[in-house]
């Protein structure tokens, strides 16, 4: 059976699975209900001057019958005084000294502050300490958080400052709303993070009730921007993430955040750079008992793969992630439409008709029935059809052998920078 | 009825390939909004051709048979 504990800048856990910062891990009932379901650590909910919440603070984003699909919330960091976090954080790991436990901090970014709440948590026995530089609402607007965190040279001195005091390892979590993540990562690094971790939610309005025109969520009508997370920002941390990994000048671990529900989606994410993964949305649709099918799920694929430790997988796909001047301009893959599946739908036909390259053709065979074909010589090989087809099965994107030898964007730009300087 | 798209590839690409078996070989090339511009040039007569390509695999095309060319020379 394939190893799944990990060792993540020098903290090691059982296995890949730790709560993230948020309202599940809000008290040491929550965080240890959670440790004996079986997760392998918790990040706290952020320490901070113990704040004022509203209600209400949470917005879901459900598309075509997918429930949270997106979620979004206005929540603000402790509301309880940081004595009280600390008594059960304190508890917590007395009863599972084999789980981690995280110590999220948020204040000003100024040395005293943070030399005083890295002093203050340290002494309660925590496995590391995660700077929040990220939460995009409420915070922000008193200067902390993502108003931090969307400065490097803030992101940069912060680390610093906690890492002047801590004698565990730092985490500098990063938020996506920001143009370049990974100036922010490079700034936490030069701070002497230990590790990143990343994304924080990012900005978001989940809808406007258009019967009372209110802001959803809303308190008493009014609403704020909050910050989105679930599912559907998975494919924005996995892009965060590898950025950030590919990058050759920066080498410290990232713990990725971002929509991960399944165990595959932990496989993509640790594939991509990710030495951990951290996980709030899923378990707060789905409860604690979700690490069950994570743990399970992973150490079967491992298995079966013939990997034997998940710290194998962590950056495995990095070098294949690149700009896109480097990609094969002449690499050709093609539509194949299976008849023997295709129900006829036409809804590829409709697609590559109306908003792609007009290369599936509705035919008729001898014996009168309609059957749909892709003229693999106009086909780009989109995928729409693909994308669009409601059977699995139905519709092949296939591979071409190679016509031409491969010519990326920049073997192309040198080719012609030489013709035109040999004219 | 217009050409399908694979057909306008296939009608420039010929023009660049018969150009090539004439012994002309390429001399520049520029992007412009219309297309890529290529000037071709028969090292034997100094004639000088200009070809206008618009169809993105004919403008992959041509630059792809220059490397390959390029390529050829210095073996």
């Amino acid at each position: 059976m394939a190893d799944i504990s990990i060792n993540f800048a020098g903290i090691k856990s059982p296995n890949p699975y730790w709560l993230a910062s948020a309202p599940p891990t809000n008290t040491g009932y929550q965080v240890q209900r959670a440790f004996a379901a079986g997760w392998g650590g918790a990040v706290w909910k952020t320490l901070c001057e113990p704040v004022l919440n509203v209600t209400s603070r949470f917005g879901g984003y459900h598309f075509n019958g997918q429930r949270v699909a997106g979620f979004n919330n206005i929540e603000l960091v402790s509301d309880r005084p940081i004595e009280e976090n600390l008594k059960e954080i304190y508890e917590t790991k007395k009863r599972f000294p084999d789980r981690v436990i995280i110590a999220s901090l948020m204040v000003e970014p100024e040395r005293d502050k943070w030399h005083e709440i890295v002093k203050r948590v340290q002494d309660v026995g925590v496995d590391g300490f995660e700077l929040n530089l990220g939460c995009p609402h409420g915070m922000s607007e008193r200067g902390m958080g993502s108003a931090v965190g969307q400065h490097p040279d803030l992101v940069e001195k912060s680390t610093l400052y906690a890492k002047e005091v801590a004698e565990v390892p730092v985490i500098t979590k990063l938020t996506p709303n920001i143009t370049d993540i990974t100036a922010t990562a490079k700034a936490a690094q030069r701070g002497g993070a230990d590790a990143v971790s990343m994304i924080n939610t990012i900005n978001s309005l989940i809808g406007v009730d258009i019967d009372t025109w209110s802001p959803i969520p809303n308190v008493n009508g009014k609403g704020a921007h909050g910050g989105y997370c679930g599912p559907a920002v998975k494919p924005i941390a996995l892009n965060m993430i590898g950025e950030c990994a590919r990058q050759p000048d920066f080498h410290i671990p990232i713990s990725g955040i971002g929509g991960i529900s399944t165990w595959q989606d932990t496989v993509e994410f640790m594939l991509m750079g990710a030495g951990g993964v951290q996980i709030c949305t899923a378990a707060m649709h789905h409860g604690f008992s979700i690490i069950d099918d994570l743990t399970e799920g992973l150490s079967n694929y491992l298995d079966d793969k013939g990997i034997a430790s998940v710290s194998q997988l962590v950056g495995k796909s990095v070098e294949k992630y690149t700009d896109w001047s480097n990609l094969d301009l002449n690499h050709r893959i093609v539509a194949r439409i299976n008849n023997d599946i295709c129900i006829n739908c036409n809804k590829c036909h409709i697609a590559c008709e109306d908003t792609s390259h007009q290369c599936i053709d509705m035919l008729v065979d001898e014996n009168g029935n309609d059957y749909l074909k892709v003229r693999e010589d106009d086909c780009v090989g989109c995928n729409l059809c693909s994308i669009v087809c409601p059977v699995e099965g139905a519709i092949d994107m296939v591979d071409l052998e190679p016509a031409e030898p491969p010519m990326s964007w920049n073997d192309r730009q040198a080719a012609l920078q030489v013709m035109n300087s040999n004219s | 009825m217009a050409l399908s798209s694979y057909d306008a590839f296939l009608s420039e690409k010929r023009q660049v390939d018969d150009l090539v078996k004439k012994g002309y070989i390429m001399t520049a090339s520029k992007g412009t909004l219309d297309g890529d511009v290529v000037e071709f040039e028969n090292k034997m007569t100094s004639d000088k051709k200009t070809i206008r390509l618009t169809h993105p695999d004919s403008r992959k095309y041509f630059t792809t048979l220059y490397i390959k060319q390029q390529e050829q020379m210095t073996e």
